[in-house]
């Protein structure tokens, strides 16, 4: 599903200097798989998955998305297979204050132009799965973090992405919650769902077929099982 | 302790704005303009409304006017009343208890002067014996009229400001028993009164009332324009209450109106009020308290500026805050230091707004110095203590409007949060929603200033583009006083008017002179009057009109032609056939497509009925009542002045150039004319209409120009706070945008966004502030604005479209800057924020 070649970002540091945050990166990633990126801090893990989420354009090398060579992509085509294919969870949860817990849900499927109907009707299906009906109508600073976390989860596959980028999804909950979050990704794995997060936890990346582990933006072990 | 730690503040504050030279120079700027704008009106509202008299207790200087209840504000000299004639004013003051003193006066008069050979027309004060008396004033050199020089036949005597006596008296210490002439007549000096002393309004020499005009039975005089009767001021006596000699003066205008049906019967009421208000009619006050809201407004302006500025800089200070509050500083103690900080501001803005204010005030000193309308020599536009007071109170006012919510706001944000989300800063919701809500006051606000300021200007603009139905460059005037000393009876001035048009006409300078008593050939007389065939059943009944009594000629040297029948005669006089000329609209008024010629019209005098006149002539239309009156209309008629019984005492001589010369170089050789015909004999007003007609808009120009500088202000405020708070709303949801554009919004979508938040507060605020000033200008204060706005729609549509379009683009702009900035938030910048 993922084929990065010989990748590499960096930064200018004046004086034609640069400063990399990866350099070299060949990753392979297959259709249902489950990879967590782990590193120290610093190692390159979240430019990683921005990039693998089509957000930071400034990189080079090759990039293939189900064969589709993203490297090849103007901005705006970027966007609509970013759109069409891979939903985000963050581990800030960024759900937006202002909107209830249905209309965060409704929000993706607004912007790919489904109609009012099938989006009711995929959203209520969202919060029956998620069993978030009772909390539809509220907003996310009256949830608690977990709850918030699952709010986001089921954003990022409620347009039915084919693969989830997960940024530290369970850095800010407490430990139970972070296992409920886990065990959904599995479960949405096992669905079919290609998943890959970012993070530092041993314990969670023990959810997934695989770990990718970087170091001062190189891949030190691109497969540890 | 707490000086202590405001100290402590002020210098932490100090150091912070020292650090924020942007902010600290836009906030101190923003809030200099406010602060100078309010200081500079509130100077003008002390001057004309407040400081009022220095006399002694002022509080019980009261002027005293007779009323007809049943009439309009406008004959009613707009609630002030009038003595119908002298005789009143003497029927009063012998009535009356509740005064110590009364007098009687006319201000603002000409009185003609010659010393030395040198003929010279002063602005002066007719006035009764006690009128120095009252207000406690006396002469500092020599004395004070006495009851006898006030008695018609006395010898004339004539008190001197300190003014003229220096310029034109070469300040000579043994002034006092000099001889002149006064008015024609011979007088002595009396005295010189104290320096900068020119009561009640700008005079600068006073003679007595009844020794000038003695008092005529009732009847014989018109009511109106040229009726000498006095206006009349009065001491209360000590512990009379307005209410109380109100009362006495409505029972006493009761009797008179009894006693003299004839004259008086509609003078059924009487107002006695401050005698302030005589002189700073009820429309100058409106029209200044309005500029001084307009000035608040413009303030208010400038303050959510500053309090959308501190929103921006207590988000980025965030974090600041939490640590103090971490390290025990209570939410209280955080707010002083904000508000510290925002009093530093506003006490800068205060200074910066002081020396504004001096420099405003100073070129309204100028402006005012230039009208041919001299402010009262009382009304002093000085920065005072009570003017500073006003600024401390603003600043202060300032400090809290621009700082207090802010503050507020930033000490109750969540420390351990803040902390944690690595000073993002803390985008409370609330502080979102008021800032929307100030964006949108703000735009209501600017929108009502703006709609008041256009219509304001339009009305000034509709003043000065006046068409008189003449050139007005064409001809060059000069207005003079035949005073009783010199033309002590009708046929002197007839035979001087007929041998002066005689003169000139034979002057190989004009083509062509006439006359006219149209004042400053702006002004003619106006009133009711009667026209043949048409049934009135009370006096009210009576339509009003203007009236011009003109020489032959006239219309030839304005460069009219007569429509229908002839011009007036020499020979045109009141005692053989009184006829009369009616202008277009008068005969189409009245008949329509058939001929005006033989109709009679007359001007209604209840008190002395008037002769019928025979209409001969019709001529075009001539704007007759000038830029301030707007009720008359155009309807107007003519009357002979040379043959006029009673022959005027002032009249204007015009005069028009022959080929090939300009009217306005004409001024000299009109002199040397008049002078020619008796050397003692000054012109005055002297000009070409439109040169006059320029010089009487004077202060009108002046609150134009007010106006369209508070607009301007207004506006430029709105256009960087609009800008500011759409800068800072965008700012303040670059993480939003970013997840937006994370989860699949484009650029397009997300600019849409802003500028459909943009378009709503804007449409908000346009309903909130065109709706709320055309409720208040066209519902609650419509009475006042058809006095102040001329030939103004207070709801004009185009007005009211104009400035929201106008809003509109300005928004628009101020939107898209910040639109284009969230369009180009970096989803992975935005995310990791945080």
């Amino acid at each position: 599903m993922i084929r990065l070649r010989n990748l590499e970002r960096n930064y200018p540091l004046g004086h034609g200097k640069f400063f990399y945050v990866l350099r070299n990166i060949d990753i392979d990633v297959a259709e249902g798989e489950f990879v967590s990126v782990m590193g120290p801090s610093g190692a390159g893990k979240s430019t990683l998955l921005h990039i693998l989420g089509m957000h930071d354009h400034g990189w080079s090398g090759e990039y293939f998305f189900n064969e589709t060579a993203v490297h090849h992509l103007k901005a705006k085509e970027r966007a609509a297979l970013r759109n069409e294919q891979i939903g985000f969870v963050f581990q800030q949860y960024h759900l937006l204050d202002d909107l209830t817990v249905y209309e965060n849900l409704e929000i993706p499927l607004s912007y790919r132009k489904v109609g009012k109907s099938e989006r009711s009707a995929i959203v209520a299906d969202a919060l029956d799965r998620f069993q978030m009906v009772a909390k539809k109508d509220l907003y996310p600073r009256q949830l608690s973090g977990g709850q918030q976390q699952l709010v986001g989860v089921a954003r990022a596959i409620i347009a039915s992405p084919k693969l989830i980028l997960a940024d530290e999804p369970t850095g800010n909950l407490h430990s139970s919650q972070g296992e409920e979050i886990m065990e959904l990704f599995q479960k949405l794995n096992a669905e079919g769902t290609t998943i890959i997060q970012v993070t530092h936890s041993e314990k969670n990346a023990g959810y997934g077929n695989r770990i990718i582990q970087l170091r001062d933006g190189w891949v030190v072990e691109p497969n540890k099982k | 302790m707490i000086l202590d730690s405001f100290r402590q503040d002020v210098r932490v504050g100090l150091r912070v704005l020292f650090k924020e030279k942007s902010f600290c120079f836009l906030a101190v700027l923003v809030l200099a303009l406010g602060i100078g704008g309010a200081t500079t009106q509130f100077t003008v509202v002390n001057a004309i409304v407040l400081r009022g008299f220095s006399f002694p207790h002022p509080e019980q200087l009261v002027s005293v006017g007779l009323i007809d209840p049943k009439a309009t504000d406008q004959n009613n000299n707009f609630g002030l009343g009038q003595i119908p004639t002298a005789q009143d004013y003497e029927d009063l003051k012998a009535a009356q208890r509740s005064f110590s003193l009364m007098a009687g006066y006319l201000n603002g008069s000409t009185i003609n002067v010659s010393y030395k050979n040198n003929p010279q027309r002063y602005t002066g004060g007719y006035v009764t014996e006690d009128f120095f008396k009252i207000i406690g004033v006396s002469p500092v050199m020599g004395r004070d009229f006495t009851a006898a020089d006030n008695k018609p036949g006395a010898e004339k005597v004539a008190l001197l400001g300190d003014e003229i006596w220096r310029r034109d008296f070469g300040a000579d210490p043994n002034i006092v028993g000099q001889a002149v002439r006064i008015n024609g007549k011979a007088a002595t000096i009396i005295g010189v009164m104290p320096p900068n002393f020119k009561f009640p309004s700008s005079e600068e020499l006073w003679t007595p009332l009844y020794n000038e005009y003695p008092p005529r039975p009732r009847g014989e005089l018109f009511i109106g324009a040229n009726n000498p009767a006095p206006a009349v001021m009065g001491r209360l006596k000590p512990g009379v209450t307005l209410d109380q000699v109100n009362a006495e003066f409505v029972g006493l205008a009761r009797h008179l109106a009894e006693d003299n049906p004839k004259t008086n019967q509609n003078f059924t009421s009487a107002s006695v009020q401050p005698l302030l208000h005589a002189f700073t009619g009820v429309q100058l006050r409106q029209i200044v308290w309005a500029m001084l809201a307009a000035v608040i407004l413009v303030l208010l302006i400038a303050c959510v500026n500053v309090m959308n500025m501190q929103f921006g800089r207590a988000a980025l200070r965030a974090k600041e805050l939490a640590i103090r509050g971490a390290l025990g500083a209570t939410r209280w103690r955080l707010v002083r230091q904000m508000l510290t900080e925002s009093l530093v501001v506003a006490v800068f803005g205060g200074i910066a707004g002081v020396l504004l204010a001096y420099w405003g005030v100073d070129m309204l000193v100028r402006a005012f110095s230039a009208s041919p309308f001299p402010l009262p020599y009382w009304m002093q536009f000085t920065i005072d203590g009570r003017v500073l007071t006003f600024t401390l109170g603003i600043t202060l006012l300032a400090t809290l409007v621009s700082g207090l919510v802010p503050a507020f706001l930033s000490a109750r944000g969540n420390a351990a949060e803040i902390m944690k989300e690595g000073g993002r800063g803390n985008s409370s919701r609330l502080v979102n929603v008021i800032t929307r809500v100030l964006v949108v006051g703000q735009i209501a606000l600017t929108a009502a200033l703006l709609i008041t300021a256009t219509l304001q200007i339009k009305s000034i603009r509709n003043q000065t583009k006046l068409d008189y139905g003449y050139d007005e460059n064409a001809i060059y005037s000069a207005r003079m006083a035949l005073m009783e000393g010199a033309y002590p009876n009708e046929d002197a001035r007839r035979e001087f008017f007929i041998r002066a048009v005689r003169t000139l006409r034979a002057n190989a300078q004009f083509e062509a002179a006439a006359m006219s008593d149209r004042f400053r050939m702006t002004f003619a007389p106006s009133g009711q009057y009667e026209v043949d065939g048409q049934n009135y059943l009370t006096d009210r009944d009576r339509p009003r009109g203007n009236f011009e009594s003109v020489s032959d000629n006239y219309f030839a040297t304005l460069g009219l032609k007569i429509l229908e029948g002839r011009d007036f005669t020499v020979d045109d006089a009141d005692s053989k056939q009184p006829v009369a000329i009616v202008n277009a609209s008068f005969a189409r008024k009245y008949w329509g497509n058939q001929s005006a010629l033989g109709h009679q019209v007359r001007i209604f005098n209840p008190g002395k009925p008037q002769p019928w006149r025979t209409i001969v002539g019709v001529v075009p239309d001539t704007l007759m009542q000038g830029p301030f009156d707007q009720q008359t209309e155009a309807a107007g008629f003519y009357t002979p002045l040379l043959g006029a019984s009673p022959a005027t005492q002032f009249c204007t001589i015009l005069v028009r150039p022959r080929a090939g010369q300009r009217a306005e170089t004409l001024g000299p050789a009109l002199s040397k004319a008049v002078a020619e015909l008796d050397s003692n004999l000054p012109t005055y007003f002297t000009g070409t209409p439109a040169r006059l007609h320029t010089e009487i808009l004077a202060g009108s120009r002046v609150v134009a120009s007010l106006f369209t500088i508070f607009g301007a202000v207004a506006f430029i405020l709105s256009a960087v706070g609009l800008y500011g708070v759409m800068s800072f709303s965008v700012n303040q949801r670059t993480q939003e945008f970013g997840i937006r554009m994370a989860l699949g919004a484009d650029a397009q979508r997300i600019f849409r966004m802003v500028m459909t938040q943009g378009a709503w507060q804007l449409m908000i605020g346009l309903v909130l502030g065109a709706g709320g000033i055309a409720l208040l200008l066209g519902v609650v204060a419509a009475a006042a604005l058809k006095v102040i706005l001329f030939k103004v729609n207070a709801l004009d549509p185009t007005i009211y479209f104009a400035v929201a379009a106008l809003l509109t683009a300005v928004a628009a702009a101020s939107c898209f800057v910040p639109a284009r900035r969230a369009t180009r938030v970096d989803p992975m910048v935005a995310l990791r924020y945080e």
